[in-house]
């Protein structure tokens, strides 16, 4: 039995590392609520980076979560490639307008510096005060895009998707561009002392492109940017699946840690995966954490805990972002199961 | 016929820069326009439509598909306006109130256009305003609302709302989809319909601008899981 209470780093560490943890650790991808939770708005947090670091920290102490996560999804390298950005007032920012127009734009795109253009010196800082504010025992998650999901910002998802059919070397030489940028930006949260990288890739699952394009175009591009991030020193890779990855889970371990996942039975995909990485998930964000009452919340995570804790290698979260406007009260009650019933030896 | 049937299977494959030339091939066999566009075009990007529900096609084959059955249709649409064939119906399209993501819309505007509707894309971060306005100018039959965010989901019931404040919202249906969207959370709204992608918004249109709709809500997913059945 273990006896010491260990620090989150040392709860994530164990997991990540095959080890048992004292109990199942607890995250929650709390970009807007965070936000919200500490009463202010979603712009204001590209504008105030102690606002943000502060929202984090009021999380961290008051759910008990096991890491601090930056301005979470920012297409930050996107923006400074050239795609327009636009800030909705308290909505998280999206790309308005891609860069590449023609196909012969792309060479006229420059390599971003992680240090001085567009957001991203403002998202380092931000992942930097985080570090400094939580110290060693505490791991900072920051966000990279994979080079997929840049390149269908900066080209436009139906103008990538219909590329990957009229010209598919461009396609390949726009994923060896996005590549470069986004791994030289994961390097620059490694260095800012983010601990855990985390990303998600929504445009290339099983509902948008075949399997046979996924292998072609995106996932060896994925899996080399997270072999470059663990050699520079990332405790952790957490892949977010966002919808269905049915047909391609095998493949898209390959390279990672950890998998955030929606839309999986935990008791099918833990024993089937938890071999290869840390299971993070799946209590339904949109259908209870937002929409349902703390006792529905509660009889989820405890279902969730019951089919995933027993792996060891189980992260209790939500299956996405908790969303802004949730009721509190509902996400202490994911905290609550994890009290209740998360400490090993399992004692459901 | 055999000029029919390539010109469903340029559909089918994408060919785009073959198909006018195909079109005009079967125009001159005399046939009528509107049998070109539904026994060529149409039944080629049908058959790209069936693999999509049974993800044996994906976003990329039914895009080349659609841009294939356009290149078709460009070459019909005098025609068929002279000969008077009206749209399947009108359709507003539009992600809702603060927020910019539009691809899953995108998608469906493309997919409605190839089955025959007319479809009006007012982009995103559409206010309630500005979706009754549209609707007023072009005489829309059907409101088609994308959210991908949590919080702006809740501006589809704004937007059935503010029809209703206006005296608008028995003229018109309104389908609701998005990432985050159930079809409990689109029925509790009141919309008419739920769709969770492309090809069941389609079908979704399709019962709701047929006159034998009893005003039930329908899930759209469900009516392409029956048809595939």
């Amino acid at each position: 039995m273990a006896t010491k209470k260990m620090t989150p780093m040392e709860r994530m560490s164990a997991v990540l590392n095959k080890r048992q943890p004292d109990r199942v650790p607890f995250l929650i991808t709390s970009r807007e609520f965070g936000i919200r939770y500490s009463g202010h708005k979603h712009h204001e947090a590209y504008k105030n980076p102690q606002l943000y670091i502060e929202s984090q920290l009021k999380i961290l102490e008051d759910f008990e979560t096991d890491g601090v996560w930056d301005i979470w999804c920012t297409p930050a390298v996107d923006a400074a490639l050239g795609a327009k950005m636009e800030f909705p007032d308290d909505d998280p920012p999206w790309i308005h307008e891609p860069v590449i127009k023609e196909r012969s734009d792309l060479a006229k795109l420059k390599p971003v510096d992680p240090l001085t253009n567009g957001y991203m010196p403002y998202l380092l800082d931000v992942v930097r005060g985080l570090k400094k504010a939580v110290g060693p025992d505490v791991p900072v998650i920051a966000w990279a895009s994979p080079p997929f999901r840049t390149g269908c910002m900066i080209r436009g998802n139906t103008t990538l998707y219909l590329d990957i059919y009229d010209d598919p070397i461009f396609v390949k030489d726009l994923m060896e561009f996005t590549l470069a940028n986004c791994t030289a930006y994961g390097k620059a949260l490694i260095d800012a002392g983010a601990d855990i990288i985390t990303t998600s890739n929504p445009v290339a699952n099983y509902e948008c492109i075949s399997l046979d394009a996924f292998k072609e175009f995106a996932h060896p591009y994925s899996v080399r940017m997270f072999k470059a991030l663990k050699a520079h020193g990332a405790m952790g890779i957490n892949f977010h699946t966002c919808g269905n990855w049915d047909d391609r889970y095998d493949l898209c371990v390959e390279g990672v840690d950890m998998l955030h996942c929606d839309k999986v039975d935990l008791a099918d995909f833990c024993p089937k995966y938890a071999k290869d990485v840390v299971i993070m998930g799946n209590v339904r964000s949109v259908d209870n954490v937002l929409r349902g009452t703390p006792e529905s919340v509660r009889r989820e995570a405890i279902e969730c805990i019951k089919k995933g804790a027993p792996s060891m290698r189980y992260v209790m979260s939500n299956d996405c972002a908790v969303p802004r406007d949730s009721n509190p009260a509902n996400v202490m009650a994911m905290r609550d199961v994890v009290r209740e019933f998360g400490d090993y030896p399992l004692n459901f | 016929m055999a000029a029919l049937k390539h010109l469903a299977d340029l559909v089918e494959t994408g060919k785009n820069q073959e198909v006018p030339a195909a079109v005009d091939a079967a125009l001159k066999t005399g046939m009528p326009p509107y049998d070109v566009l539904i026994n060529g075009l149409q039944a080629g990007l049908a058959v790209v439509g069936e693999r999509f529900k049974r993800q044996a096609a994906f976003i990329p084959e039914v895009l080349i598909s659609a841009r294939a059955m356009k290149a078709g249709v460009d070459v019909l649409k005098p025609l068929l306006v002279k000969a008077n064939n009206k749209p399947t119906g009108v359709c507003v399209l539009g992600t809702v109130q603060g927020d910019l993501h539009d691809i899953g819309q995108n998608l469906v505007g493309i997919m409605l256009e190839s089955a025959g509707f007319v479809v009006h894309n007012c982009g995103v971060n559409v206010r309630p305003e500005a979706f009754l306005a549209k609707v007023k100018e072009v005489n829309a039959d059907l409101v088609g609302m994308s959210a991908l965010l949590a919080t702006t989901m809740m501006n589809h019931k704004t937007t059935i709302q503010y029809f209703a404040d206006n005296g608008y919202r028995d003229k018109v249906r309104f389908m609701s989809g998005g990432a985050p969207v159930s079809p409990e959370f689109a029925q509790e709204i009141g919309a008419d319909g739920y769709a969770s992608n492309a090809l069941a918004a389609i079908e979704l249109a399709k019962k709701l601008t047929q006159s034998g709709w009893n005003g039930n809500f329908i899930n759209g997913d469900e009516v392409g899981a029956h048809m595939a059945a």
